[in-house]
C-alpha cells in the first residue's frame, strides 16, 4: 500500500516529465511537432511505468523528454526555455527518485524534506550555471562550440575540486 | 548481580553503490556536451549544465567507506519475558547521511515500542539504544545490523551488514515440577527411584526370616512376637536411573505454535533438572531443524551441557515438513519422555521406532488447540475441528503402539500432567511416580 507522500510525489514526477516533454513539443516548429508530441508521449508512458513498477529506472523518460527541449534551440523557438525546461526534468529526477525510497518511515523522518531540499539547491545551481553558459554564448565570448563545451567541463573540474571531500 | 558480556566490535568496508539518477544524469550530461560539439550547438551544453552540477555534487566522495560497529548488552543470557537491553553504535569516516537498522530479530521482540532504526543527517556516528524482550527460548544472534550511509547531495550510497550481534541465550520460564517418573531399570548408584532389587533402602520389600548377617536393626518385632522365630524386613533400595527427554521442536511458525514449543521447553528443562537433583543420568533428544543428541550424564556438568543442547534445539527450532529419519540408539534401561505439540509425525516416527526396540517411552502432548484464538469464522472453526481430530487421530496412534500418553493443558502446572502420566503406566502394568 502506498503512502499519500509517495503517491504525491509519483504524480509530481509524472506531470513534470510530461509537461516538460509537450510544452516543449508544443513551441517547436510545426515540421518537427508531430515527431516531438510522440517523444513526448512515450516519455509520459516510461515516466509512470519507471514509478509504478519494476525496473525504477527514469533513462528512458528523460531521454524521450529531451529531444523536444533540445529542439528549442531551432530557429523559431525560444531558445532561452531550454535551461528551465532542463531543470524542472532534473527536478522530477530528484522526486522520482525520493519516491523509490521505500520504507514510508524514513519519508516520515524528516527525510523528505532535507532531500526536497537538497533538489531545490541542484536546481537552483544547475539553472545558475546554465544560465551563466547561456549568457557566456549570447555575447560570444569566447567563440565557438568547442571553447563553450571545454569552458563547462573547466567549471565542472573546478566544482570538483572545490567541493570533494 | 548479571554478568555484564564484552562489547561485539566488528569493522566492515562497504563498497559504493550507484543510486538510480546517477546514470540517466550522466547520460544527459556528457550526451549534451557531445551533442553541443557535434552539432556546433553552444546552447544544447545549457540544457547538460543542470545535469552536470548534479553530477558534481554527488560525486564528491565515491572510495569505499570504513564502519566500525560496536554492540553491547548488558547480559547475555535471560528468562523467557526477560528484557535486554542493548546498545548499537556505528561510527565512520566523514559526514554522510545514514539510516541504522536492525533486521531479523529471532526469538526476541521489541520491547514497549522500542525502535529498531535510526536516522541521522551529516553524522559521523549512531547510536540506537535498543531495549527487547525475549519471546522464544532458545540461542538467538540479536539480528542484523544493517547500515545506509549517502553523502548529502549524492549519487552513491553505502549499504551493508555491519555486524550480526552477540548470541543471547534465552532459557526456557521455570517451571514447578515436584514428580519424577520412575525408568524401567535402575542403575546401582543411590538415586530416588525405588529398584526391584533387595537391599538397604526405605521402601518395604518383604517380610524374611533372620540369617546370619541380617542386621538386627532390620528385626520385625512384631511378626517374630507372632511366628515366634526371628524375623527380618527386607527393602527396596533406591537407585538412581537414566533417563532422556526428546523434545519436538517442530512448529507451524504460528504464535499459538511458538507458545506451544516454549510450554514444551519448559516442561523439558523442569524434567530434566528434577531428574538430576534425583542423582538420574539425563540425555536429550532435540526433533527440530537438526536433529540433537545428548546422551545422558549426571552431575552439574551434565546440567550445564544439557542447557547448553536444550537451547541449540530451540535455535534450530524448524518450521517444516515432517521426514523420515535416523533416530539415535537410546540405552536399554532408559526412560523416554517425549514432548511433542505433534503439528508433525516426526514424534510418532521417534516414538515408533524406539517403541520396536523395546524403549520404555512415555509422551506428552502439548496441547496447542486451546491456544488458538477463538474462531472467527465457520472456516476456522472448521480448521480447529480438523485439527483436533488429527491429534486425536495421532494420539491414539501412541497408545495403540502401548505407550502412555497425557495431554499437558496450555496453562496450568506440570505436576499434574506428570502425575497422570504415572497413573497411567500404572495402569499399563509399569511401575508409577512417587512424590
Amino acid at each position: 500500500m502506498r503512502s499519500p507522500i509517495r503517491t504525491v510525489l509519483m504524480v509530481a514526477t509524472v506531470v513534470l516529465i510530461a509537461g516538460v516533454a509537450f510544452v516543449a513539443a508544443a513551441l517547436n516548429p510545426p515540421g518537427t511537432r508531430a515527431w516531438l508530441i510522440g517523444c513526448a508521449i512515450i516519455a509520459t508512458a516510461t515516466a509512470v511505468q519507471a514509478v509504478t513498477s519494476e525496473p525504477r529506472d527514469l533513462i528512458p523518460a528523460l531521454l524521450f523528454a529531451l529531444p523536444p527541449v533540445v529542439g528549442l534551440v531551432s530557429r523559431g523557438a525560444p531558445a532561452w526555455l531550454g535551461p528551465p525546461l532542463a531543470c524542472l526534468l532534473l527536478l522530477a529526477g530528484e522526486l522520482g527518485s525520493l519516491s523509490w525510497e521505500g520504507p514510508v518511515r524514513m519519508l516520515e523522518d524528516g527525510v523528505l524534506s532535507t532531500r526536497l531540499g537538497e533538489a531545490g539547491i541542484v536546481v537552483v545551481l544547475g539553472l545558475g550555471l546554465a544560465v551563466l553558459l547561456d549568457t557566456i554564448a549570447g555575447m560570444g565570448i569566447p567563440r565557438g562550440t568547442w571553447t563553450m563545451v571545454v569552458g563547462s567541463l573547466g567549471l565542472v573540474g573546478f566544482a570538483v575540486i572545490t567541493f570533494r571531500d | 548481580m548479571h554478568h555484564r558480556p564484552d562489547p561485539v566490535d566488528e569493522v566492515v568496508v562497504l563498497t559504493p553503490a550507484r543510486d538510480a539518477r546517477l546514470l540517466p544524469y550522466a547520460f544527459i550530461a556528457l550526451g549534451g556536451l557531445a551533442a553541443a560539439l557535434a552539432g556546433g550547438q553552444p546552447y544544447v551544453a545549457t540544457i547538460a549544465a543542470p545535469f552536470l552540477v548534479a553530477m558534481v555534487l554527488g560525486l564528491r566522495r565515491w572510495g569505499p567507506v570504513r564502519v566500525r560497529a560496536r554492540v553491547r548488552v548488558d547480559r547475555d543470557r535471560l528468562v523467557e519475558g526477560d528484557v535486554l537491553m542493548a546498545h548499537l553504535e556505528v561510527e565512520w569516516e566523514g559526514a554522510l547521511d545514514a539510516r541504522l537498522m536492525l533486521h531479523h530479530l529471532t526469538g526476541l521482540v521489541r520491547d514497549g515500542g522500542s525502535p529498531t532504526s535510526t536516522t541521522g543527517r551529516g553524522v559521523t556516528s549512531l547510536d540506537l539504544p535498543l531495549r527487547l524482550q525475549a519471546s522464544r527460548w532458545g540461542r538467538h544472534t540479536l539480528g542484523e545490523i544493517w547500515i545506509r550511509l549517502r553523502l548529502p547531495f549524492g549519487l552513491l550510497t553505502w549499504t551493508g551488514q555491519v555486524g550480526s550481534g552477540p548470541v543471547v541465550r534465552v532459557l526456557p520460564a521455570p517451571e514447578r515440577l515436584n514428580r519424577i517418573l520412575h525408568p524401567r531399570e535402575s542403575r546401582t548408584v543411590w538415586g530416588q527411584h525405588p529398584s526391584r532389587r533387595l537391599a538397604d533402602g526405605h521402601e518395604f520389600a518383604e517380610l524374611h526370616p533372620y540369617v546370619p548377617g541380617d542386621r538386627l536393626r532390620d528385626l520385625n518385632w512384631a511378626a517374630t512376637a507372632r511366628l515366634r522365630r526371628l524375623v527380618v524386613n527386607r527393602h527396596h533400595p533406591e537407585l538412581a536411573g537414566q533417563v532422556v527427554v526428546a523434545l519436538d521442536a517442530f512448529h507451524d511458525g504460528s504464535a499459538e505454535s511458538m507458545e506451544a514449543l516454549s510450554r514444551a521447553a519448559r516442561a523439558a528443562w523442569a524434567l530434566a533438572s528434577l531428574h538430576l537433583r534425583a542423582n538420574d543420568r539425563v540425555g536429550l533428544v532435540g526433533l527440530g531443524g537438526s536433529m540433537e543428541w545428548l546422551p545422558p550424564a549426571g552431575g552439574r556438568q551434565a546440567r550445564y551441557r544439557l542447557l547448553d543442547t536444550l537451547l541449540k534445539v530451540g535455535g534450530d527450532a524448524a518450521d517444516g515438513l515432517a521426514r523420515t529419519r535416523r533416530y539415535p540408539p537410546m540405552p536399554a534401561s532408559a526412560l523416554m519422555i517425549v514432548l511433542t505439540p505433534l503439528h508433525t509425525r516426526d514424534a510418532l516416527g521417534a516414538v515408533a521406532a524406539w517403541r520396536s526396540r523395546g524403549r520404555s517411552v512415555v509422551v506428552v502432548v502439548i496441547d496447542a488447540v486451546e491456544l488458538i484464538e477463538s474462531d472467527r469464522s465457520e472456516s476456522e472453526r472448521l480448521g480447529r475441528r480438523l485439527w483436533t481430530l488429527e491429534r486425536q487421530r495421532r494420539v491414539d496412534e501412541l497408545r495403540a503402539l502401548g505407550v502412555p500418553v497425557v495431554v499437558l493443558p496450555p496453562t496450568g502446572p506440570i505436576t499434574a500432567a506428570v502425575a497422570a502420566l504415572g497413573r497411567v503406566r500404572r495402569l499399563h502394568g509399569r511401575r508409577g511416580v512417587r512424590r
